[in-house]
């Protein structure tokens, strides 16, 4: 095998430049404003968290295949952004959850009436 | 090669208007964009549909798609008629997928669907399902992709390519790794690959962002007593005093024994109590026993009795 690829992690402490970001994310440098202007990416002169890359991108894929302007974009992604945080919230209430007791040795509620079938 | 309906792809009649198709368009674009859509294949089904409005919206291109014929069937193989090349609208124009690749019996039509002659070759998106552990000590992961790639004529070829991957560690659910250049070929260079990682569920931890859950069975008198107990983490096992008196819901917090990261997440530990089975005399005897010496009533605070 050849040796292993490393790639980029799009994460908060890679950086990418904002030559990078509109050529990687097709945005043109007036569009990279307008998303910064939008509070969708922040506003730097250069330097940019990598992480801004992937949302660079979806918001371009989201302008593009809608056909929406850049401020539907903006509050498109704010509510995407909100349902992943309450399904990683969802997610992270059910890992923290008192875990079930096994189906052996639970009570069994039929109806909802608390009467433990013996 | 095989013929494309249009047409049928946006659900219009042959005779559709400039607004038929904008709509159409809009309309399954709602439906099935890949960022909003929970439809099944709903990303393979937009970039046809994609394909489909690049065509009809474009006068030029569906004029000259339309001389083809309405003889056609879908998946029919074709060829493009002999007299084809040049009579098509070709190149320039602003295109919606800038990135995207579009299929060979489109670019036997009209060429590059992108943007200019020296384009780039198409970002194309994978998903990869690693394991926990993966994911905390870092690994090297074969990708498979099915990448388009130009034969001896120049037409789009599917060809399987395995790519061996560096998982970095500390990788989190949903993150994207790109892979410079390992997209699809293009005139002016490949283009990149974005490797879009999750982590499959694990038997004994939960995730929750960089904290990691894992469930501890205890006895009632290891609760009750305190004891020290030999517990799991991703780096190996640890031991952890389990203090008197601990009730289930309780839960024991492992600094920095969660996902790397800057700073690493905790692992939790969650005491469940765990009551031995009735299954003997002595077991009976054991807990009649307690319920006679000790002075204990759990519901107490109901104010029932």
């Amino acid at each position: 095998m050849n040796d292993p690829l490393k790639g980029l992690l799009l994460d908060e402490f890679a950086v990418v430049s904002r030559s990078e970001l509109c050529a990687n994310g097709w945005v043109t440098p007036e569009e990279l404003d307008v998303l910064a202007a939008l509070g969708v990416i922040p506003e730097r002169a250069d330097g940019y968290p990598a992480v801004c890359l992937s949302i660079v991108r979806r918001a371009a894929r989201l302008k593009r295949g809608l056909e929406a302007d850049w401020e539907s974009v903006a509050v498109i992604m704010d509510l995407l952004q909100e349902i992943e945080a309450l399904k990683s919230e969802l997610y992270g209430m059910k890992a923290r959850e008192r875990p079930r007791l096994s189906s052996h040795d639970a009570p069994d509620l039929p109806g909802g009436n608390g009467v433990r079938r013996n | 090669m095989h013929y494309r309906d249009y047409y049928r792809i946006m659900g219009l009649e042959r005779t559709a208007s400039a607004e038929d198709v904008k709509r159409a368009y809009r309309k399954l674009a709602r439906r099935y964009h890949p960022d909003v859509s929970k439809e099944p294949k709903a990303e393979e089904r937009f970039k046809e549909i994609g394909e489909a409005y690049e065509v009809l919206r474009d006068p030029e291109k569906r004029a000259a798609y339309d001389r083809l014929g309405s003889q056609w069937q879908p998946e029919q193989d074709f060829t493009p008629p002999p007299d084809w090349r040049g009579t098509a609208g070709r190149g320039g124009g602003a295109h919606i997928f800038e990135g995207q690749e579009f299929s060979d019996f489109f670019e036997s039509l009209f060429g590059g669907g992108r943007r200019g002659t020296a384009a780039r070759g198409a970002d194309e998106a994978a998903h990869l399902t690693i394991t926990l552990e993966d994911a905390f000590h870092g690994a090297t992961k074969p990708v498979r992709l099915s990448v388009p790639q130009r034969d001896a004529h120049g037409r789009l070829v599917p060809e399987q390519r395995t790519l061996n991957v560096r998982i970095p560690k500390g990788i989190q659910q949903g993150q994207q790794i790109r892979l410079a250049g390992q997209g699809n070929p293009g005139r002016g260079g490949a283009g990149d690959l974005y490797l879009e990682i999750a982590i499959a569920p694990h038997p004994l931890y939960r995730l929750d962002g960089r904290d990691l859950y894992l469930t501890a069975p205890v006895s009632p008198w290891e609760a009750a007593l305190g004891a020290r107990l030999k517990v799991p983490t991703l780096a190996g096992t640890v031991e952890v005093r389990l203090p008197e008196g601990s009730q289930s819901g309780q839960k024991l917090r492992l600094k920095g024994r969660g996902m790397p990261g800057t700073p690493p997440g905790d692992q939790y530990v969650l005491i469940e109590i765990v009551n031995p089975k009735t299954d003997s005399d002595r077991a009976r005897e054991l807990y009649r026993a307690m319920a006679q010496d000790l002075a204990f009533d759990p519901r107490a605070h109901w104010g029932t009795a």
